[in-house]
């Protein structure tokens, strides 16, 4: 069974060293932040989906197809019926509150695909990498990086423990709210109780190769700045700008974020040119 | 050669326990020496390797006394990554022990965190995949490949390290018989460059042609020495909890005390007539209630072909086959051939990609596994998976109660399960205090709790000690007796050897062996294709010219052959 998201593959986005990858998620999560209305959150979906295309990770955010589409309905039903400002409940049914309901799924479904972009192409170990030449001491970066890693054991196990309650005759889809949730307590009582003894068996794990020896640890995995990178940061950079739409280009807020963005990206590759030397 | 491990009046208790699971053990392991460690679950076998890279007491906290050593400092005063440069540890459980996202990074992580230079890394990489057999898997997710090279990834790991000793908890307990013997195998070629080799393993017969095996018994030392001695005495050793190994048994036969090897086993034979007794499996009452002598089916299995998303070939691949009511039958196969994927099918936890499974003469993709507990009780090989309530009885009285059973019935059902598993005095003891052979018969009484038919049971025997295992198997011929329909899926040659009738094979996914278990031993070609290999019995048998499905049938033979008078041919 695979375990990670990660996607072996060459492409130029798999490619960018990891601090661009870390620096432009968030900067392209506050883009799309500042987006609310349907026509350009329209645009912004496909932009994720020309960046899923160059990364060759089209299959791994269409495999997590069921959680986007859920997200998309799901946000896109709550904020349509409870909106105070325009939601059904509250009296209000106009083309424009169903619209501006179906823009912030969009835009919830499009922060996700484009995080599942992100892991498709990067290594927990590169993500790590990253963390630590942004500056993060080595421990930090790899207990930040350890959720990624521990998830998917975690799902397993999971799904280990739901199979085997099934299998004594559970029943999850029938009943009332209130039985419905006492009968979730065969699933999580073992379900923690592994969780825990996996997370410990890891610990042990990781000590016994080293981890944590005090000895200058070294790298197998090596990414340097490149002219991709650059071109990578302008990208994220004019989609900032442009995120704040024509009259933004002027304005002195807009400046100063992406040149605040810009200077974040700068002194991680610093840092990093400094750690080469 | 110098010592890399010395131990000097080792005493241990696990915090919040009075019990001392070492009681003054002395121990030195030299370099260049392979030491396998025998011993009941509960003997301090696992505690023992804990002191030895500062697991004992820098994870598990306890009340620890005497002197360790390892290559000359104190694990405990050192601590385990420091530790680890030295003593490398490789565990029973693959899935926990490896983290990475391919195999070239997993081999790295060691070397990585003591600083080795990357170009050094590189180099180590290539050389401890190729020692491992793993050369070309560079790029491989570990969670993608089989158990046996999951547990060859994690030597590697531990390889790349440079240790002096390396250390193995049980690292073959979860692999099929080849999987095993690819282990042991790189065990034998580690030693070659001067590592000491210090490995815990249950099935005597693969530490025979070690240099060195010791015997725990309590938490102290009750043999050490070469395995022609200390695994020798197949009583002493079956009475403190040990499968004795064939050769012993055989060796016992004879009246002798010391292990032969199986040249000189063979050589005393040579012109008597040793004559097999009739195998079991043939007998006529065995095979009368399978279906192919018209018995009535209760498991209908029709092409069926199961595949995972995004995997290119299917994982169970146009499996036919009919068990009928009363049948005993196992499973076998290689590491992800497919083995547990059929058997989910059984109750309906997977359903088929296409064909069809019937239970009953019901369609399993129509009935709901919840309405299956019914007729197919499904035992998983982790109890620790089902395991939630707070008493022993409570645990059981789940899957009745589910059923929607009546209480006072659910308080027979458990009485009469209980007694049948042997753990009527645990009742109101909390599940998680039992011993892990104990857990492993909750788990199946809870299951026998709602009277079902048909028992599939995942690697019954799995991860426990020689009493343990011959108590369950007890418990499966037991209720194969009361006429339950067994399904056992396994890797324990001498399981299916002494208990089955039938045996059905898979390999890729196809079943490409179904008949009785004598005729599967006979066939070379299915046991190489599935990566089996038939029991210790079987194949010394086999050097001595008879077939012997279980040591018993194997010294009955031989006691035979000795006790009629030399020259003497019938």
């Amino acid at each position: 069974m695979k375990l990670f998201l990660y996607v072996d593959r060459e492409s130029v986005v798999h490619r960018l060293h990891p601090v661009t990858k870390i620096v432009a998620l968030p900067l392209l999560f506050g883009a799309a932040l500042r987006l609310d209305d349907l026509a350009p959150l329209v645009v912004a979906a496909l932009v994720v989906l020309v960046v899923a295309a160059a990364s060759r990770s089209l299959d791994a955010v269409a495999g997590m197809g069921s959680l986007l589409v859920t997200l998309f309905v799901a946000t896109t039903l709550v904020w349509g019926l409870f909106d105070p400002a325009r939601g059904l409940v509250h009296g209000h049914a106009d083309r424009a509150g169903v619209e501006h309901a179906a823009a912030l799924g969009l835009r919830l479904s499009a922060m996700v695909a484009l995080g599942i972009v992100f892991l498709a192409t990067t290594r927990v170990e590169d993500f790590a990498y990253g963390l630590r030449s942004l500056g993060l001491p080595y421990r930090v970066a790899f207990a930040l990086t350890l959720a990624f890693r521990l998830v998917p054991t975690f799902v397993a196990s999971g799904r280990a423990v739901a199979e085997a309650q099934r299998a004594r005759g559970l029943d999850l889809d029938h009943g009332g709210p209130v039985s419905r949730m006492r009968r979730y307590i065969p699933l999580l009582v073992p379900m923690f109780l592994t969780a825990v003894r996996r997370a410990d068996r890891l610990a042990a794990a990781l000590e016994t190769r080293g981890f944590g020896s005090g000895e200058g640890r070294t790298d197998l995995i090596e990414h340097r700045f490149a002219a991709r990178d650059v071109a990578a940061v302008a990208l994220v950079a004019l989609l900032v700008v442009l995120a704040w739409r024509g009259g933004a280009l002027v304005s002195v807020e807009g400046i100063r974020a992406a040149s605040d963005g810009a200077m974040v990206w700068l002194r991680g590759s610093l840092a990093h040119l400094r750690g080469e030397r | 050669m110098s010592a890399v491990l010395e131990v000097r009046g080792l005493r241990f208790a696990y915090r919040g326990t009075d019990r001392e699971v070492l009681r003054g053990i002395d121990l030195t392991i030299r370099l260049g020496e392979a030491v396998g460690i025998v011993g009941a679950s509960g003997a301090g076998k696992t505690t023992l390797l804990r002191c030895a890279n500062g697991l004992i007491p820098g994870f598990f906290p306890g009340q620890l006394t005497g002197e360790v050593r390892l290559a000359g400092e104190s694990p405990a005063a050192v601590g385990v990554a420091r530790a680890s440069r030295h003593a490398g540890m490789v565990f029973q459980d693959f899935e926990a022990q490896l983290f990475s996202t391919n195999t070239a990074l997993e081999v790295a992580f060691g070397a990585e965190s003591f600083g080795v230079p990357r170009d050094e890394i590189a180099r180590r990489i290539t050389e401890c995949l190729a020692r491992v057999g793993l050369a070309g898997f560079e790029k491989r997710e570990p969670a993608t490949l089989s158990g046996g090279e999951k547990q060859r990834l994690a030597i590697a790991s531990v390889l790349a390290v440079r240790p002096k000793l390396v250390l193995l908890d049980e690292p073959t307990t979860d692999l099929d018989p080849i999987g095993k013997q690819e282990v042991h195998a790189i065990l034998r070629e580690i030693l070659c460059d001067g590592t000491a080799v210090a490995v815990i393993e249950h099935e005597t017969e693969e530490l025979l042609d070690l240099g060195r095996v010791l015997h725990l018994d309590g938490g102290a030392v009750a043999a050490d020495g070469p395995p022609s001695i200390s695994l020798a005495g197949a009583a002493t050793l079956a009475a403190r909890g040990v499968e004795p190994p064939v050769l012993a048994l055989a060796a016992e036969a004879l009246g002798v005390v010391e292990i032969p090897t199986v040249a000189a086993l063979v050589a005393r034979f040579e012109g008597m007539r040793v004559r097999s007794r009739p195998l079991r499996a043939q007998t006529p009452a065995a095979g009368q209630r399978s279906v192919q002598r018209g018995g009535a089916a209760v498991i209908e299995v029709d092409r069926l072909v199961h595949r995972y998303p995004l995997r290119d070939r299917p994982s169970v691949d146009e499996v036919s086959f009919s068990i009928g009511r009363g049948e005993f039958v196992a499973l076998l196969g290689a590491n992800g051939s497919g083995k547990t994927t059929l058997a989910k099918h059984l109750n309906g936890l997977l359903r088929p990609t296409s064909g069809r499974v019937r239970v009953s003469g019901e369609d399993t993709a129509r009935t709901g596994t919840a309405a299956l507990a019914r007729q197919v009780g499904y035992v998983f090989q982790d109890p620790d998976h089902q395991i939630f309530s707070a008493t022993v009885a409570e645990e059981m009285a789940f899957g009745p109660r589910n059923l929607g059973c009546p209480p006072d019935e659910i308080d027979q059902r458990i009485a009469a399960a209980l007694e049948v598993v042997g753990l009527t005095e645990e009742r109101d003891r909390d599940p998680f205090v039992l011993t892990k052979g104990q857990r492993q018969r909750l788990a199946v009484a809870s299951v026998l709790a709602t009277a079902p038919q048909v028992l599939v049971l995942d690697e019954p025997t799995t991860g426990l000690d020689f009493n343990d295992r011959r108590r369950m198997l007890g418990l499966l011929a037991d209720l194969h007796r009361r006429g339950h329909t067994v399904l056992a899926v396994t890797h324990a040659m001498e399981l299916v050897a002494s208990h089955c009738e039938r045996a059905l094979v898979l390999a890729d996914g196809k079943l490409v062996f179904d008949g009785a278990v004598p005729e599967l031993f006979r066939n070379q070609e299915v046991l190489e294709r599935a990566r089996l290999k038939p029991p210790a019995a079987w194949r010394l048998g086999r050097e001595l010219g008879i077939e012997a499905l279980t040591p018993e049938d194997l010294t009955a033979a031989l006691h035979e052959a000795v006790a009629r008078p030399a020259g003497v041919v019938s």
